[in-house]
């Protein structure tokens, strides 16, 4: 049955209406009693078969109007649909209507079916209201499965059924499912013309091409089975997009089992598919209850392993939290500590090599520049010491403390301070070239293009500056302080606010384009990589978002605070957790590659270098791991 | 737009610089866009369901002069003047909210910084469209692309299959991701990126998979773009890019002289090709 439900009105595909009437005797033999459904170029009676004057039998009766066309095509068609009839009625199986006869009438071809006395599952879910339990589902499936692989057996070649949708599968009188449709409407199908909206829904993507296989009535029974579970009418959504509507966000009575079944019979590619529906049967039924466990060699893609161990290369103990993140120059690894020391470590091994002492304690990004280390402490002080040494070059001081990293370009320093200042210093000599105020502290770390600084404040404003003198170019006001650091992509500054927004401002004018929002304060600082945003949030969450739109890739919710920055290297972006995790995700899809604990908060942003990650925690260590895992 | 059987064509322009030096040799802020609109019934068709709307401003502020505009291009389906209806209606309600949500605010307000973010502004644009149709056209629907200049970036919003191109450096590229089924297998990786142009002329793009006015819940393509010195744009509906191969579409626009030359030439192509559908191009450079 052609039961285009999308918008058909809006098509050339104008229904076939019901043109014969009750009474009427269609064929010199089958009384026509009742309407039981029309849809698209077809319409279904019910009738009485007058051959049987001394009994009461009655027969469904498919009537199929045909598109007009040319002769030749017409001839191929009609010949087309005797012989898919022949080859129907000469098939016996309880959950196959039987054909009894068919012909052709004017512009129509005609069906005589066996009459099921039921409702399709399409009509069930729709009184049902809602998705269907997966004890009921997985029964309907089984039988589904045992019918298909009769049809897929048949010699000389598989009978395939092209059409499976929940309005093609019966329940019948017994509870027992029928297949009341095969595809043999689609012979007689016009050309269609114009624009129009709707496509099928069920269908795997080769047979749009064409190919029709055993293993497309195995994704259209996953998609069926999807829609069954979900409730979501999938020719409603855009094509083939089962993948982002999981089961189980949709039906808790899903299993994990059922879920990797269905998703399996759904794949794209055929060849990924069970490769019979006997295969699909066989997986399904210990969900059925009848018997044993789920066998694991059919789950190839759901791992439920407990996470791989990953081992540190080395790990560094301080004396005190470490909230800095690291940087890496010439092999030696910088990082501050609230033990007021900047530390300066072999990156290969960890070996200290040097420390240096500030008056205050260390949350700040170290800035290697050249031969020289840069770099903020809580003493309120910017300091410029030796990168071979440790030795102190210089000290630039301010009305704060320095929470702020400093950028270094065009040989300068960019930095802010509690005080509510932004400044600018010579990098040789800590000479100050400028200093902008704003109203509250500047604990944002400013991006810099071309002749523009971007950096935020706690008043809730983005300041755009001119580079050379710090006059403002443009600010914006997000509804709350600015602590995350922008960043600046695709000629936007993207930056979080703890108002729970992350902002796209346009860089030259400083409109906002998108923004998205997260439950909580966003204090992280974005990344990027190709057309993704990453940024974690005080929610427990990190987000990938589209760069362009900021709408929500995917999200991987850690068991605690995401203020740490993520940092994106190759197929996988890393942060850390206030539950003390260091994560490490595919970036792509956000699935979790592994996780290592420590033993206290991470505030601390990774650095991956060379293959290696990384990271301070707040249990005074500082970890290398290997980014593999 | 109308259903006359001749091209009908709008240009505004700024006044031309006087001496042939660039706007930043000569120091003097100028603003140059130029933009012009074409739409055409076809060779085939018996109406126009294709409708659009484009707009330019200049404002001078103490940052200087700032360009808006706004572009739209919709295909309606529906037939029987429901196709017709849809799309100008789609075209008037998203219009109309994006003056007032936009584009009037921006001007009274200091430094032009709009209320909103603008691409939720151009969503909120396409659901008042889509519940306006719904309520007025119930058996109309129609595809719509929105382009909103706002100094040097576009704010892209998109149902359907009308395709906004970026002429940049020579090539023509493709912003837009048509929402057909045949696009979609694309996507899959069922079909090769070499065999996609061609089937620009296959029958499976007319499938549709969102528009304006559908039954469903609407959603949406947001996009944003960073525009350069000697850019392009051309926004059409599929009666242009279905009948006109892209190179040649190419060579067309970086032979015409002119926007306006620009989108009568695309026209008299695509109705060279066979006119099989309504065709409505906007052409706009928006640095001159």
């Amino acid at each position: 049955m052609e039961t285009r439900r999308d918008v058909s009105a809006k098509t050339a595909e104008q229904s076939a209406g019901t043109h014969l009437q009750p009474g009427q005797v269609l064929h010199g033999r089958y009384q026509i009693l009742r309407v039981l459904g029309t849809g698209g170029m077809s319409a279904v009676y019910e009738a009485r078969d007058l051959n049987f004057p001394n009994v009461v039998r009655r027969c469904a009766v498919k009537e199929i109007a045909i598109a007009p066309t040319k002769p030749l095509v017409l001839a191929q068609q009609r010949e087309l649909f005797e012989r898919e009839a022949n080859l129907l009625a000469s098939l016996s199986h309880p959950a196959i209507p039987k054909i009894y006869d068919f012909f052709n009438e004017e512009e129509y071809s005609y069906l005589v079916l066996e009459l099921i006395h039921g409702e399709d599952l399409e009509t069930i879910l729709r009184r049902h209201g809602g998705p269907l339990p997966q004890s009921i589902v997985v029964r309907w499936a089984i039988e589904i499965c045992e019918v298909l692989h009769f049809l897929h057996t048949r010699q000389p070649e598989p009978i395939v059924f092209r059409d499976m949708k929940p309005s093609n599968v019966m329940l019948n009188e017994y509870g027992h499912i029928v297949l009341i449709d095969f595809g043999i409407a689609k012979i007689f199908r016009g050309e269609e013309r114009g624009t129009m909206i709707g496509t099928e829904g069920y269908s795997p993507p080769e047979q749009y091409r064409g190919i029709a296989t055993p293993q497309s009535d195995i994704y259209s029974l996953g998609a069926t089975l999807h829609h069954l579970l979900s409730g979501c009418d999938p020719t409603k959504e855009a094509p083939f997009t089962f993948h982002q509507r999981p089961l189980r966000q949709y039906n808790p009575t899903v299993s994990p089992e059922l879920e990797a079944i269905i998703m399996r019979a759904l794949a794209y590619e055929a060849s990924e598919r069970f490769s019979t529906a006997e295969e699909m049967r066989r997986a399904l039924l210990p969900l059925a209850g009848r018997a044993g466990q789920p066998d694991p060699a059919l789950f190839p893609t759901v791992r439920i392993s407990s996470e791989p161990a990953v081992q540190p290369l080395w790990t560094f103990r301080c004396e005190d939290e470490v909230r800095s993140s690291p940087r890496v120059a010439d092999g030696v690894l910088y990082i501050g500590c609230y033990d007021h020391n900047l530390y300066a470590l072999r990156a290969d091994n960890g070996q200290l090599l040097w420390k240096f002492p500030t008056e205050g304690g260390i949350a700040a990004t170290p800035a290697p520049w050249e031969d020289l280390v840069i770099i903020g402490s809580e003493d309120g002080a910017l300091y410029a010491v030796l990168a071979a040494s440790g030795r102190q070059v210089w000290r630039f001081p301010t009305q704060g403390r320095v929470r702020s990293s400093a950028r270094i370009a065009y040989n300068h320093a960019f930095f802010g301070s509690d005080d509510a200042h932004i400044y600018a210093v010579q990098a040789r000599s800590g000479k100050l070239l400028w200093k902008a105020v704003t109203s509250g502290p500047v604990r944002s770390s400013p991006a810099i293009a071309d002749e523009m600084l971007v950096v935020g404040s706690e008043d809730g404003y983005v300041y755009a500056l001119q580079l050379q003198r710090g006059t403002l170019l443009w600010r914006y006001f997000c509804g709350g302080g600015v602590v995350s650091s922008p960043l600046l992509w695709e000629g936007m500054v993207i930056v979080g606010s703890t108002d729970r927004y992350l902002y796209a401002l346009d860089v030259h004018s400083g409109w906002p384009v998108w923004r998205f929002r997260a439950e909580k304060p966003i204090i992280s600082s974005p990344a990027g990589m190709g057309d993704t945003i990453y940024v974690g949030s005080a929610d427990g969450n990190l987000y990938a978002l589209e760069s362009g739109s900021g709408r929500l890739r995917w999200k991987y919710s850690t068991g605690g605070q995401v203020n740490s920055s993520p940092a994106v290297a190759g197929e996988a972006v890393y942060v850390g957790s206030s539950d003390g995790g260091v994560y490490c995700l595919d970036a792509r899809t956000g699935k979790l590659r592994w996780k290592f604990e420590t033993q206290g908060p991470v505030v601390s942003s990774p650095l991956v270098h060379e293959g290696v990650v990384f990271i301070g925690s707040l249990d005074h260590h500082v970890y290398a791991l290997p980014a593999a895992g | 737009m109308g259903k006359k059987r001749r091209t009908t064509t709008e240009e505004a322009e700024t006044p031309p610089a006087p001496a042939p030096v660039t706007a930043e040799e000569s120091g003097i802020p100028c603003a140059r866009a130029l933009f012009s609109m074409a739409s055409h019934i076809g060779m085939v068709r018996e109406e126009n369901e294709d409708s659009a709307f484009a707009w330019l401003q200049h404002l001078s502020t103490h940052e200087g002069l700032q360009t808006v505009g706004l572009f739209m291009v919709a295909d309606g389906m529906g037939g029987h003047l429901h196709g017709e209806a849809a799309s100008r209606l789609a075209v008037q309600t998203a219009g109309e909210s994006l003056l007032r949500h936009v584009i009037l605010p921006s001007l009274s307000s200091e430094a032009m910084t709009p209320a909103v973010p603008i691409q939720e502004a151009i969503a909120e644009a396409f659901q008042a469209a889509h519940q306006r149709l719904q309520e007025k056209v119930p058996d109309g629907a129609t595809t719509l692309t929105i382009v909103l200049l706002m100094g040097k970036r576009i704010y892209v919003g998109h149902a359907g299959d009308c395709r906004l191109y970026l002429l940049r450096g020579g090539e023509l590229r493709q912003l837009t991701r048509d929402h057909s089924l045949l696009h979609r297998l694309f996507e899959l990786g069922q079909i090769d990126p070499e065999e996609l142009e061609a089937l620009d002329q296959d029958a499976r793009r007319n499938a549709l998979y969102r528009a304006v006015g559908q039954p469903n819940p609407l959603e949406i393509d947001l996009a944003s773009h960073s525009l350069l010195a000697g850019d392009g744009l051309v926004l059409c509906s599929d009666g242009l890019w279905g009948a006109v191969p892209r190179a040649e579409m190419k060579d067309i626009l970086q032979q015409a002289p002119t926007p306006a030359d620009a989108c009568q030439a695309l026209v008299a192509a695509a109705n060279a090709h066979g006119g099989p559908d309504n065709i409505t191009v906007i052409v706009v450079h928006p640095a001159g």
